[in-house]
């Protein structure tokens, strides 16, 4: 089975840790250094919803260019194509302003789709851990992705 | 305050409703899934959705936008709010149909388990099913969450 593959990073600052907070999760211990403080993690941490959707950017922007693909291909319109969804995922540990995450994906099984050629269907795992190795988060995502045009890949 | 103790399995609630507007599908997706189908309108026409639809991360994240807007509601009419603290995950999250722009998504949640914490004395997790419906009464996204919700003081 293939190795974690690193595809990013990124330090979650407080002021966007209380952007993405302030927009869908607003609960006091990720808006509120002084409610924070006060709460059982001590201090600002990052929203979990937060942590998930910043794996999923660096996911994209870590894909291989397709740009000198047809501009109608699968692959530069959707380059990781179509999630299914998640069997599980956990939150590990805290992330709190100041952390740098470091972003993992690991495909577990790949196969070509039954309903959609030139498509493939990926198992994989994915993580962020902290620059200290500590594991932060991980879950496992089914997704269905364009293969790579003819002649590149 | 709303304890673990009090916490009734079955206890279901309609969170609130969001539409889906196609500045904010772009504007998401631009930071946190950039894939053209998610945040350019002739790209996502040649997909196989044929026209702009949201991350299922937007579809997720506003799930819990919902969930703090209705614990905000309860709070100003007065009724007790649970003394929930971190999750520490969950399960089966599955993306059904696509989120179109325009597209008005309502959301639920349903307790369907408590469990007493073995590590933490002080709190229990609380699991829950949750939903969300497109105009069209079609679901559209589901999962199982969790939460820690702190017991009450003996």
């Amino acid at each position: 089975m293939p190795e974690p593959v690193e595809i990013g990073r990124l330090t979650f600052t407080e002021a966007e840790i209380r952007r993405f907070a302030g927009a869908f999760d607003p609960q006091g211990f990720h808006v509120d250094p002084e409610a924070a403080r006060q709460s059982p993690f001590g201090g600002l941490v990052a929203s979990g919803w937060h942590v998930v959707c910043a794996w999923m950017g660096a996911f994209v922007r870590a894909h291989p260019s397709a740009a000198d693909s047809p501009v109608d291909h699968p692959s530069v319109i959707a380059p990781v194509g179509v999630g299914f969804g998640l069997q599980g995922l956990e939150w590990k540990a805290p992330v709190r302003a100041g952390d740098t995450l470091v972003f993992f994906t690991q495909v577990l099984e790949a196969r070509a789709s039954g309903s959609r050629p030139g498509w493939s269907v990926f198992h994989r795992r994915n993580s962020a851990r902290r620059e200290d190795g500590v594991e932060v988060m991980a879950f496992e995502l089914r997704h269905m992705a364009p293969d790579p045009a003819p002649g590149r890949g | 305050m709303n304890y673990f103790e009090d916490v009734e399995i079955g206890l279901s609630a309609t969170l609130g409703s969001h539409t889906f507007t196609r500045e904010e599908i772009i504007a998401f997706a631009t930071d946190y899934d950039p894939q053209p189908f998610h945040t350019d309108d002739e790209a996502a026409k040649r997909s196989p959705f044929g026209a702009l639809c949201a991350s299922g991360w937007h579809t997720a994240a506003t799930w819990m936008k919902c969930l703090m807007e209705y614990q905000t509601r309860s709070i100003a009419e007065g009724k007790p709010v649970r003394a929930a603290g971190a999750s520490p995950g969950f399960r089966n999250m599955r993306w059904l149909k696509p989120v179109y722009a325009g597209d008005t998504i309502t959301y639920t949640t349903a307790v369907t388990e408590k469990t007493a914490s073995r590590s933490k004395p002080e709190w229990g997790v609380v699991r829950s099913y949750n939903t969300g419906t497109n105009q069209h009464g079609e679901l559209v996204f589901e999962f199982e969450g969790a939460v820690l919700v702190r017991r009450r003081k003996l």
